[in-house]
Parts: C-alpha cells; structure tokens; sequence
C-alpha cells in the first residue's frame, strides 16, 4: 500500500464512471412495479442468464477479493473449499427447482419463508424463518460495507483515514440503495446482470490475463512450485482435526440455499427452465471465476508484498501488472461485487420484513406492503451503515458473522425435508428450527471457530445434527392430522411440472 | 445415443446423475479422500496433484448437473410451467 502512487482522478474517476453506468440502466430499464409481487420478484419474467448473474452476485461478496484472496495465498489449497460448496450447493438449485417454482408460481410466493409457511401451514414457522434470514443477514451486511471503506482506502493511495474511507464507502453504498429501495426485485436484477459482467467475467479475463500473460511472477508456471505448507488442507497435520474441512464445505453446501437471498431467485425466474439452466450457468459463472481467482491468489502467494498483506493481495497484484489504471479496474470489480451483494441482502430483507413479519402480525394492501417493504428497507440499512462505522475494529463482529453461518444453516431441515418428505410437520419444524439455531449460537459463542474434542467439528454441524434428529422424531411422535396429510399431498401434487388436468387438452 | 437415453428409465438416469455427482460429493467431504489429496506436489497438466484433485471436483460436479440437463432436455422432462405448455 504505502508503496502504491498515482492520481486519485483515475482511479476515483473509474469508480464514478461505473457508478454512473448503473444509475443509467437502473433508469433506462425502469418499470414501476405494479403490484408486490412485481416488486419483490421481478413479475417472474427473468431468463436463465439474469438468474445465474443474480444468484453470483448474491452468493460472491466484495469480500471474494479480499478475505477469500488472502486464505487462498495464505492457506493454500484450502481456499478451493468455497469453489466446492459453491458448486455442490448450488446444485440444489436444479434438484430443487420444479417443485419451489410451480409453489411460487401457484401459490404467489414470494420469498423463502413464505414456502415454508405453505408447506407447513404454520404463520408461526414463516415469521421465525424470516426473523432468522433477516438476523442472519445482518452482520454480513456491516462486513459488506466495512470492505466498501477498503475500497476507498486503495482508491486514495492511502491518502485518506481510515475514518473519512468508512464514510464515504457506506455513503456510496447508501446512495446505491435509493435505486435499489424505489425499484425492487426488477432494477436489482437487471443490475445484476451488469455487474456480474464486471464483477466476475472482467475479472475473470484479468485473472486469465495474469496466469497466461507475460508474468516473470505470479503466472500459471509459478503454480508447479507451490511450497507444500500450500498443499496441505486442515487435519492433514496442524492443529485441526480431520472433520475440519469437512465441516467447513457442509455447511457452505447447506448453507447456499438457506440464505435468502440465494432461494429468492428461483422465484424471480420465468420458468422452471430458467431456473435449471440458470443453475447450470451460475456454476460455470460463479464456478470458473473462483477457480481462477484461486490459481491466481496461488500463483501470487511467493510474492513478497502479497504475502505480508494477503487480504490486499488483489489490490497489490494488479497494480503491480499495470500501476494506477490496473488498479482502477480492481476497484471497479470489487465495487461491483461488493454493490451486487448488499444490494440483494438489502432487498430481500425488505422484502421479508414486509412479507412474512408485518403482513403476518397485521395484513396489509399490496400498496401498503410496497411502503412497509421501503421503509424496512431504509432502517435496515441505515442501521447497518451506523454498526458499520461504530464497530469498525470490533474483532467480535467477525464472530457475529460466523455465528450467522452456523445459524442460517438451520433452516436447511425444515426447508429441504419439507420440499421433499411428507412426514414433517409444522410442530416439528418450529422445534427443530428454533432448537438448532440456539444450540448453534450457544456452541458458536462458546467454540468460534471448531471442537477440538470433536476432530475439529464445527458446532453448526453438530446443531444442524441436533436439528434433525428432533424434527424426525416429532414428525413420528406428532404426525400428520387426516385433514393436514390430504392438504401436504396436493401440495406435492402441485408441484409436479406435468402440466394440469385443466390444461391437458380432451379428445 | 438419443434414443437410448429417451427408453432408459428415469431410476437409471437418478443413478447415472447421483454416482458422479456424489462422487464429487465424497472427494469434498469425506475425511480420507481429501486427507488422501493434501499435500501431493506431483504435476498434473502444469498443477500440483493436491490442487488439480479440487479442479477435478468441481469439473465433476459440474459435469454432473450438465449431464442431467442434457438428458431431461432429451427426454422432455425439463419441465416448463403449465402456461407455457399449454400455449
């Protein structure tokens, strides 16, 4: 950093440009939402490529190019564990994707707790659902524009105090959220798009650029002499145990569709063809653009500058390939993740806060859930701007995130076993959810990071185990009334793609 | 070819989709697998063999999910929405 010269007009320059090119397609595509509906899932008009660059940017943070980057130069091997949750996880997506789409589509769902509220005809199972997804969401949303201020950081050389980077870092994001609080589901979308095009395919050419180009350093050949304290994950030696790595990709591939800004997609989809190709596209989208990220946070990871700052390591290496413009591009595609992810958990907080929280407690017009869903919004979000700043070098805040984590899981049960077994009841699914989310948060406040005991296992893992057993067992001990099984089994029905009698044309 | 996979039945197709991708599954999180992988340093197509095994993992659940597509797009069992059918 302290090395790092040039002209803030360039790098400031591309951020504003950028910033521009969003307000003017955010406008230029603008449609005002006709009804709730329109506005919390885009009128489910998307095709396949919007919900694929909609679900990376939900699903890759600013803090790929910072956190992520740095474990890959400073662990190794290890950074490729996101590239297999990511694709395993998002898999479910396809699994998934006929039944949670016809249920939106036939029953005008709207966000992931509204599911769950169907499947197990309990507002009591959707308002905790919710509670949790929006609690969850929370901490990430105060990282997300604390790596906002790192941008800023880079982008003055260094010039500016941390303080005056934080402010206006939050302040661009807050700025972005006008757009994203007045157009919903659709302008975000669209956006999406548009950023993901930066976010992830420019940064993908630049990483190619990097590992093929002319590098003396840092190029694909750098790769066959990796050192082997880079090669080896936890467990394999070191101070974890053998669960470690296990625990840590279980958790990711559960965890990829229990976010909800992850399941929202679906329902922002045309189809349920768009939801499968999409999926296939977020795997070669979100896939092959980590994979290159890592191979080159890899190759990089001898050089001397990224190895003493490896969460700068993005910022450090491309100005080191092309001084002051290179690293306005780096700025730019951080920008954009960064732009991307808080403006769909933002959304989708919103959305949820209106939906499943207030609409529940007290029904509302779809004119007055529009206001209700703004408004969350807004506090939300200034909310999150205001911890932000507060906590900016409070060391526990990654422990609320982490905690997060373990606690969103928790919904992975009542969730992918409702979509899929019959059995599972609403007493059940309130049990289990509100069972694995304390015992996680007890064991996450108690053991952050893994139990030692437990060859390294992480306590949302074994929560998440807890969280089984007991919506298993109640799904036997208190099943199904006659009414409520006849009720589950149409369900099912209606979610089967083939299309309806009605539909079906008669000889 | 095609017509092959239009008369197997949709168990084989689960089971054809499910041995690739759970083995994909087993190399991510099963303990001895990637225990096995860690810290090879053997070259394979320019890469260490601990980071090409991550690169085969995610080809192969890749590949996985593409196969799937590709044979429910043979077999018409995509499945669009109802509207879309019927017009």
């Amino acid at each position: 950093m302290s090395t790092m010269t040039g002209s803030m007009a360039v790098t400031l320059g591309m951020l504003t440009a950028f910033f521009a090119l969003i307000v003017f397609v955010l406008y230029a595509t603008n449609r005002s939402a006709k009804s709730f509906s329109d506005y919390a899932v885009g009128g489910r008009s998307f095709s396949s490529w919007y919900i694929a660059m909609s679900y990376t940017n939900s699903w890759w943070p600013g803090a790929t190019y910072t956190a992520f980057f740095g474990l890959s130069v400073g662990a190794g091997v290890l950074g490729f564990y996101a590239l297999a949750y990511s694709l395993l996880g998002v898999t479910a997506m396809y699994l998934m994707a006929e039944r949670a789409w016809l249920w939106g589509k036939r029953y005008d769902l709207k966000t992931q707790p509204d599911m769950l509220g169907l499947r197990f005809q309990s507002q009591a199972v959707r308002v905790i659902a919710s509670a949790i997804g929006v609690v969850c969401l929370f901490p990430w949303i105060v990282l997300g524009m604390q790596a906002m201020g790192l941008i800023f950081r880079f982008a003055s050389f260094g010039q500016w105090s941390v303080t005056t980077c934080l402010v206006v870092g939050v302040a661009v994001i807050a700025v972005r959220q006008i757009w994203t609080v007045q157009m919903g589901m659709r302008g975000l979308v669209i956006t999406d798009l548009v950023q993901g095009i930066v976010a992830y395919g420019l940064a993908a050419l630049v990483c190619l650029g990097i590992l093929f180009g002319p590098a003396d350093a840092g190029g694909f050949t750098a790769l066959k002499d990796l050192p082997d304290s880079l090669l080896v994950v936890p467990g394999d030696g070191g101070g974890y145990g053998p669960w470690y790595l296990f625990s840590l990709i279980v958790t990711g591939v559960i965890g990829s569709l229990c976010w909800p800004t992850s399941y929202q997609r679906i329902y922002t989809a045309k189809g349920v063809r768009s939801v499968k190709k999409g999926t296939l596209q977020t795997m070669l989208v979100a896939g092959g653009f980590y994979l290159m990220l890592t191979l080159v946070a890899l190759a990089a990871a001898s050089m001397t500058d990224i190895a003493g700052a490896p969460q700068d390591g993005w910022f450090t290496l491309l100005y080191d390939r092309g001084g002051q413009w290179l690293l306005g591009m780096a700025l730019v595609i951080v920008l954009a993740a960064s732009m991307g992810w808080i403006d769909g958990c933002v959304q989708v907080c919103g959305a949820q806060i209106a939906n499943d929280i207030v609409h529940v407690i007290s029904p509302r017009t779809d004119f007055q859930l529009k206001v209700v869903a703004k408004g969350s919004m807004v506090v939300y979000m200034l909310a999150s701007a205001v911890v932000a700043y507060i906590a900016f070098d409070y060391p526990r805040l990654q422990l609320l995130a982490q905690m997060s984590y373990q606690g969103i899981v928790q919904l992975a049960v009542p969730m992918f076993l409702g979509m899929f077994w019959k059995r599972g009841t609403k007493v059940a699914a309130l049990a289990s959810m509100c069972t694995g989310f304390v015992v996680a948060a007890v064991l996450t406040w108690k053991y952050p990071d893994d139990m030692p005991g437990l060859g390294s296992l992480t306590s949302g893992v074994l929560a998440l185990a807890i969280n089984l057993v007991v919506y298993v067992v109640l799904a036997y001990l208190l099943p199904h009334s006659d009414a409520e099984r006849r009720r589950v089994d149409e369900l099912f029905e209606a979610g089967r793609s083939r299309p309806e009698p009605s539909l079906t044309p008669t000889p | 070819m095609t017509s092959a996979i239009r008369a197997m039945s949709s168990r084989t197709k689960m089971t054809i989709f499910w041995l690739l991708f759970g083995a994909s599954i087993l190399l991510a999180v099963f303990p001895p697998l990637y225990l096995a992988g860690s810290g090879i340093d053997s070259p394979i197509l320019g890469v260490p063999f601990s980071v090409a095994y991550w690169i085969f993992d995610a080809l192969l659940a890749t590949g996985a999910v593409w196969l799937l597509w590709i044979f429910e797009n043979i077999r018409g069992e995509v499945g669009e929405e109802p509207e879309e059918v019927a017009a």
